[in-house]
């Protein structure tokens, strides 16, 4: 590596040309680059708890059973809460319209082609919704076990849902998503048999990962295991 | 992950800055990118390399520095790498919350954002 020239030594004549040319000065910065994201999330959590609501962030592959949990879910606890949803796709209502057959408000986001919701997202979507009269959203982010990770939303509690028929590495694979949840749901135990998927495993796995994560197991066709998803939640 | 976005916040928020102090190049911009954060410098430099072609970054040079992950145990006050357990099975490493000192939960507290930290401009000096 070259030596720097001593600022005592003599100077080289192009050198000092230069300096007097122009100046080459540093800006400080120390910005960010989640912060619009952060900000955004921290007024959704601010502004949910004015109206008291509870809200929770429902993440998971795609078919897994997100929207089926969901469903089980608002069943259970329709009698005890005013519950809403918010559904994140890229495109359709096809999610939206099943769970509004439950008689609760419904918020489509059509993120068109982003991979995840992000708070401003959900900042738009609680703007649809009567907040005084509501005292749960579930809001069901876009099928994706990566990037959700990183953008949270300002919910109170996080769900990651697997199913058994992703295969048996789905939770190793994805173990930042796990980090961030409260709650990991395996989903399709009734077919784990059938798929030579070790449940066990898959509950290993995520508890290896976050020792603090809540893991559940289900069968989101007949609700069977959904009541201890409530329960970990503390609904 | 999302790499070609955040090169592109990187470069508007480089042009900004070269804009309000009337820059004429963007030599250097420094970033730091979290360990534990989804970002990857190699593919953050390749669209920040794209994204800087035609304007005042042209040939500006991206430093990335990358802030280590640290997690912080609960129970017996460990502070430092997270635990990783290498499964060659998996050619693959799974990072761990579980304490590498006593196996109890630890929670993040480092390496997780990525903020653009500061920017080298040149300006043209005015003798008037």
């Amino acid at each position: 590596m070259k030596k720097a020239p001593s600022l005592d030594g003599p100077m080289k004549m192009s050198e000092v040309v230069r300096a007097e040319e122009g100046e080459v000065f540093d800006i400080e910065l120390e910005e960010s680059l989640l912060k619009a994201n952060e900000e955004i999330a921290e007024k959704n959590r601010a502004l949910l708890a004015r109206y008291g609501v509870r809200a929770i962030d429902v993440m998971g592959s795609i078919g897994s059973g997100k929207t089926s949990l969901i469903e089980h879910m608002i069943r259970l606890l329709k009698g005890r809460y005013r519950i809403a949803y918010i559904a994140g796709d890229l495109t359709t209502t096809i999610d939206a319209d099943r769970i509004a057959e439950h008689g609760v408000p419904v918020v489509q986001i059509n993120t068109g082609k982003e991979c995840h919701l992000d708070a401003n997202l959900v900042a738009k979507a609680l703007e649809k919704l009567n907040l005084a009269e509501t005292d749960l959203i579930f809001i069901e982010n876009v099928g994706n076990l990566i990037c959700p990770a990183e953008f949270p939303l300002g919910a109170d509690a996080r769900i990651v849902v697997v199913s058994v028929t992703e295969g048996p590495f789905m939770v190793v694979k994805h173990p930042y998503i796990f980090m961030e949840a409260d709650v990991a749901v395996i989903n399709k135990v009734d077919l784990a048999d059938a798929m030579g998927v070790s449940v066990e495993k898959l509950e290993r796995d995520a508890l290896s990962i976050n020792p603090s994560i809540k893991v559940v197991r289900t069968n989101c066709r007949t609700g069977e295991g959904v009541e201890d998803v409530v329960k970990a939640l503390g609904l | 992950m999302h790499e070609l976005s955040i090169a592109r916040k990187i470069v508007m928020i480089a042009l900004s800055e070269a804009k309000k102090h009337k820059a004429e190049r963007v030599l250097q911009v420094k970033v730091r990118v979290g360990e534990l954060s989804f970002i990857r410098p190699e593919q953050l430099s390749f669209w920040f390399k794209i994204l800087s072609q035609g304007t005042l970054l042209e040939g500006a040079e991206l430093v990335i520095d990358i802030e280590p992950g640290e997690v912080r145990c609960l129970s017996c006050g460990y502070k430092g790498p997270m635990m990783v357990e290498d499964d060659p099975a998996f050619h693959l490493a799974v990072p761990s919350l579980l304490c590498p000192s006593c196996g109890r939960p630890t929670k993040i507290t480092r390496g997780k954002g990525y903020s653009i930290v500061s920017i080298r401009l040149f300006k043209q000096r005015t003798n008037s």
